[in-house]
């Protein structure tokens, strides 16, 4: 039969240009494909022709045609597939970019270092319900020292190195002055402050500026002891300088606080064995603590016989310059962006 | 106060390592600054005798001796002037290693040869071998040291040094007998009395004092207690090796027998003392009264004095002797040829002192002591004391009797106070019993009189009756003793608990939550945040360039006590100290320095209230920018900052802010640029800021040669202004149609003069943008083309192509209109 001779001879060629045209990476894919199945492609054609044949004969033409075609379709679009793919390949592997190159990054802006353990401490103790107070930084003599109970003329006022304003005000030398602000300002009742500042002294070296930052927590109630201070302040060293910090307490005299102590923190590089930064000691001396003098109460008016608290101050140069490995607190205020970018 | 190990163990056994010891003193609230261990080490150190002592034949300055060392004599070559034959020295073996000093390596002793003659070891001064700072000559040991005598076996010379530091509470431990108390209480061991080492106990014979001396106190309120004693035809001299060596290690210089010995008690009690050359007081009287204007004292430091009608002294008949508690004078002191001695022991006001020492800018050991309070009880006690040790050391009679003096107000027995041991265990937080309490204070000699009920505020509470010995000036009231509690069970053995308080909600203040708010805004722009010392110069507010009446350079505060004139008064704005750093980073070559602070403007005010400071203190932030502002890491884009870069950041900020500013153009601040330059204004017509390009007369003030920028701006005034609301507004669906416009203008026209030539309202416009300002190839010169796209947009639904067309008709026909405006 003419037809079914037709339809193998149509096979055979389609065959044989599949082949060539995977074998050419689908190059002519598309002549093919308009060649084959097109509109007036060639099995269309064979559809076509399919009139001529006798009624009985058409059936099983035709589902031999429709399997040619289906043949046909399927390795088409296999080889357009397969093109499409090795289009992209290549348009990949065109690219000339050197991974290798930095990040077109913007220039950051850097918070101070002071600003970095300031906040983290006012976030510490506000998590703790701690109150923010601040305080003036030129203040009256009564909210620096006499209400602190140092007296003018007091022997303990040549632990301040103090910058006069006139001879009634002066530089705060402590954040202490908010203590006695807050304790005159509000009436009796339970007090759980944290006031964080800038504090002057004359005095300009190495390991000393004429300004620096404090931060001191006072807390009052009518049951506060000693032992509260020991423990408020440990969990404060563990957030500062890990779990596991040890505290060493040591007499000292303040004042404003009795007993009142020099807190010292076992060293977080050496762990206490002892080396550069601790001086060989295995301690860090950190900040002063005590329990509030009953005189502080008595001067603010408060009854020294119902309350009792603590307060304790740290420098925050002193624990940046720890905790970055700053080696000189010169650096802190010369704002060199060198230093700056570093934080 | 160096305190000396020697020292110590006169009064206390102490067999415990110097590190334990130090320990001990820093957990009792001395605080170790530093330890020495003084002769240690010297192992080929001992003690030579000079034999023979020759001048070196080739040499003026050298000597060439023979010493003999214990085993054997060998030849050494001697620089110093002193070396004489028959001497005591110390002298280095050859091999032995002297110490590192004065930036010098350690230095092993060879066998040398000096301008030809041999040198088998060294006779050594006291620095060589770190026994002291002296090196007038060789040390010279005492005629009894044996030859052989290794350094460490001479008394006196090796010991162990604690520098400790004294809080001011603590006079009683500026002596070594307080520290030896403190130590023999922790250590639980006996305290030896001073008075022990006495050869013999005082001895008195001859005249009386009172009938070879008289003394008035006219100033019974700067000298409530005073004493003197007479010893006759003492032999002043050189004084005894004990004493030297003691003496030196705690750092004082040997001076003749008399004054090292009142020296000494200075050093043991803490107590200071006065010998006058009796023959040398006038009228052999002594008067303590104020001095009389015009009159003049020499003290012994050289200085003539003169001395004012607040000033107490120490005066014979015709003149002042002793500025008193502070100094003695030169004319009445102890020299060689003093024969006869009156001795003043006192308990002078320390107020009183601590006011004429500050007078006369003069701080001693004395008045250093004075000032803290001394023994108010012990006056006499260390009278009889010295004046039985000078007998004993520098020979003389001591005089039966003292001359005195108490005022009634002065204490005659220990003072009294009562602890509640409830109390104690409420301030401490550790449960603590009568008998626990008592037991503990005994050993500071605070002794138990008594248990009876005290009575605090109506209510009676079972409690201890305690007498405070004299030296313990700062224990006056019940938390004074509960301190000593603690610090006899020391601190660290306290327990630590946390306080339990109720749940209480923290908000940050406004102005620190505002502040929180700046600071991440201009870090997240690409700002570094700057700290500066405030401090500022009436220099520096000059080189900003203020105008006449700026509020920068008024009312401004200037310091008593400035460390210099740089840092002559605090700052009214932060500008000078951002202009200094960036000229720091300039010299550092940094091409891109963008910098901020929220600094604090400090200002004169009238008072308040009597304890008001009388100054007005204000955040302020300020920001200054520099050089080329780098749009990445490493493309290169980079453009020099300007006054859009810096309104583009405050703009930024103020968005962040949520408040809205009005834009005056052209800023009346000296330091800004006239026309680069804008006041920002609030709602109600506060200043709120100023910022522009800095101007050229300040930047050449500052020395500043890259473009620079700055703003000033206040947070307060920000912090009344409204916030605008967070509140959802629903937003178009459809996108709108746009329609670009090119203007051509003059360069005196402006942006928002383009602006304020279109209707106030114009149908569906809803965004006016400026694109970019171009000046160049096609532009008139003088003029500049503003490129605009203005998009129109209906809420509802998309507009017809009719209706923007006709929208923007309107707009083109506005600026038309103007004739300033040509549209290209
Ligand atoms: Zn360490």
């Amino acid at each position: 039969m003419d037809s079914n001779n037709d339809l193998e001879a149509l096979k055979t060629r389609l065959l044989a240009d599949l082949d060539a045209c995977e074998a050419a990476s689908g190059a002519g894919l598309d002549d093919l494909k308009a060649k084959y199945l097109g509109k007036k492609g060639e099995i269309y054609g064979l559809m076509r022709g399919m009139g001529a044949l006798p009624a009985d004969q058409r059936p099983v033409f035709g589902a031999a045609v429709n399997v040619l075609r289906d043949l046909a379709e399927e390795r088409l679009a296999a080889l357009e597939a397969g093109a499409a793919e090795a289009a992209i390949l290549e348009k990949l592997s065109a690219s000339t970019l050197d991974a290798t190159l930095p990040g077109t990054r913007a220039e950051m802006g850097h918070l101070h270092p002071l600003t970095l353990v300031r906040d983290d401490t006012i976030d510490f103790f506000r998590g703790m319900g701690f109150e923010l107070a601040e305080a003036r930084e030129v203040d009256h003599d009564f909210y620096n020292f006499e209400a602190l109970n140092i007296p003018p003329d007091h022997p303990a006022r040549d632990m301040h190195d103090t910058f006069y304003v006139d001879e009634n005000v002066v530089m705060r030398t402590h954040t202490s002055n908010t203590q006695a602000h807050y304790l005159v300002e509000h009436e009796p009742g339970p007090v759980r402050i944290l006031a964080p500042g800038c504090v002057y002294r004359v005095d300009n070296d190495a390991s000393h500026a004429p300004m620096f930052q404090q931060v001191e927590c006072l807390v009052v109630d009518e049951n506060i002891t000693f032992a509260h201070l020991k423990g408020t302040m440990l969990l404060w060293a563990e957030h500062v300088f890990g779990k596991g910090t040890r505290l060493r307490i040591r007499p000292s005299y303040f004042p404003f606080t009795e007993p009142s102590a020099e807190v010292d923190v076992s060293c977080s590089l050496c762990g206490g064995s002892g080396c550069r930064l601790c001086k060989n000691s295995g301690w860090i001396e950190v900040g002063g603590c005590g329990s509030v003098d009953p005189a502080v109460f008595e001067k603010v008016g408060w009854d020294p016989e119902k309350y009792t608290g603590f307060a304790f101050g740290f420098g925050i140069d002193r624990i940046a310059l720890l905790k970055y490995g700053i080696p000189n607190i010169g650096l802190l205020t010369r704002n060199e962006v060198r230093f700056l970018r570093q934080f | 106060m160096l305190i000396s190990l020697n020292w110590l163990k006169r009064y206390v056994d102490l067999t415990e390592s110097a590190e334990d010891i130090s320990y001990a003193l820093t957990a009792l609230g001395f605080e170790v600054e530093s330890l020495e261990n003084r002769g240690a080490g010297l192992d080929g150190v001992v003690v030579g005798e000079v034999k023979t002592c020759a001048k070196h034949p080739e040499a003026d300055k050298l000597s060439v001796c023979t010493v003999f060392d214990g085993v054997e004599t060998v030849p050494v070559v001697c620089g110093a002037p002193n070396v004489a034959a028959g001497q005591k020295v110390l002298f280095a073996r050859v091999g032995a290693v002297l110490p590192a000093r004065n930036g010098n390596e350690e230095f092993k002793i060879k066998k040398a040869k000096l301008r030809g003659q041999d040198s088998f070891g060294m006779i050594c001064a006291e620095d060589e071998l770190g026994l002291g700072e002296s090196h007038d000559g060789i040390l010279v040991l005492g005629a009894d040291a044996v030859p052989g005598t290794a350094l460490a076996d001479v008394p006196g010379l090796a010991d162990t040094l604690f520098e400790i530091s004294v809080t001011p509470n603590r006079p009683d431990a500026l002596g070594h007998l307080g520290v030896a108390r403190e130590l023999a209480a922790r250590f639980d061991r006996p305290l030896r009395a001073p008075a022990s080492h006495l050869q013999a106990a005082l001895a008195e014979s001859g005249t009386k004092a009172a009938d070879l001396v008289s003394l008035t106190v006219e100033d019974a309120a700067g000298c409530p207690r005073y004493t003197g004693r007479v010893i006759t035809g003492v032999r002043v001299g050189p004084s005894p090796d004990w004493l030297v060596h003691l003496l030196k290690s705690a750092g004082k210089k040997s001076i003749n027998n008399v004054v090292d010995l009142t020296n000494f008690a200075l050093l043991e009690w803490g107590q200071p003392s006065h010998a006058f050359d009796l023959d040398a007081l006038a009228g052999k009287t002594v008067v303590v009264r104020k001095a009389r204007s015009g009159e003049k004292l020499k003290t012994l430091d050289g200085v003539e004095r003169a001395l004012e009608p607040a000033d107490f002294v120490i005066a014979d008949a015709a003149a002042p002797q002793v500025l008193a508690g502070v100094m003695g004078g030169e004319a009445s002191g102890v020299s060689a040829a003093t024969k006869n001695i009156f001795l003043e022991v006192a308990y002078f006001d320390p107020r009183a002192v601590r006011a004429q020492a500050r007078r006369h800018g003069l701080s001693s050991d004395s008045s250093y002591r004075f000032e803290r309070g001394v023994d108010p009880l012990a006056t006499a006690r260390v009278s009889d004391y010295l004046a039985a040790l000078i007998a004993a050391v520098c020979g003389g009679t001591v005089a039966p009797g003292r001359v005195e003096f108490t005022a009634p107000s002065h204490p005659a027995a220990p003072r009294e106070v009562s602890l509640r041991p409830a109390r104690a265990s409420r301030v401490l937080g550790v449960p603590l019993d009568a008998d626990r309490i008592e037991g503990l204070l005994a050993g500071l000699e605070v002794k138990a009189l008594r248990r009876e009920p005290v009575e605090v505020g109506g209510v009676d509470y079972p409690a201890i009756r305690f007498a405070i010995p004299g030296f313990r000036g700062d224990l006056e009231r019940e938390v004074d003793l509960i301190e000593e509690v603690a610090r006899r069970l020391d601190y660290n053995t306290l327990p630590a608990v946390l306080p339990l308080f109720p749940l209480k909600p923290v908000e940050l203040p406004p102005g620190e939550a505002q502040a929180r708010a700046i600071r991440a805004t201009l870090r997240d722009l690409g700002l570094n945040e700057a700290l500066s010392l405030r401090f500022t110069s009436r220099k520096a507010l000059a080189a900003l360039n203020l105008a006449e009446g700026d509020p920068r350079h008024r009312d401004f505060v200037p310091l008593l006590n400035p460390l210099s004139e740089e840092w002559e008064l605090l700052p009214t704005t932060p500008l000078p100290a951002l202009l200094q750093a960036l000229e720091r980073n300039q010299n550092t070559q940094e091409q891109d320095v963008r910098l901020f602070e929220i600094g604090r403007a400090f200002h004169k005010r009238p008072r308040t209230d009597a304890r008001d400071s009388g100054v007005r203190e204000e955040p302020v932030l300020g920001i200054a920018l520099m050089g080329e502002w780098k749009e990445s890491s490493w493309s290169g884009q980079k453009q020099s900052v300007d006054f859009p870069r810096l309104k583009g950041v405050v703009e930024n900020l103020l968005e962040r802010l949520r408040i809205e500013v009005e834009w005056a153009p052209g800023s009346s601040a000296g330091f800004l640029h006239p026309v680069e330059s804008a006041d920002l204004k609030t709602a109600s017509g506060e200043l709120a800021g100023v910022l522009g390009t800095l101007h050229p007369k300040t930047q050449a003030a500052y020395g500043l040669k890259l473009p620079v920028v700055v703003a000033e701006i206040y947070p307060e005034v920000l912090l009344r202004a409204p916030r605008r609301e967070l509140k959802f507004k629903p937003f178009a669906s459809h996108s709108g149609s746009t329609r670009d416009v090119n203007v051509v203008v003059a360069e005196s026209v402006r942006h928002a003069d383009i602006l304020d030539s279109l209707p106030a309202k114009v149908e569906n416009l809803v965004e006016s943008r400026l694109n970019s300002v171009y000046r160049g190839k096609g532009v008139p010169e003088g003029h500049k083309a503003l490129h605009y796209t203005f998009t129109y947009r209906h809420a509802e639904r998309t507009l017809t192509d009719d209706e923007v067309n006709g929208a923007h008709e309107t707009v083109r026909a506005a600026l038309l209109k103007n004739p300033d405006i040509q549209i290209k």
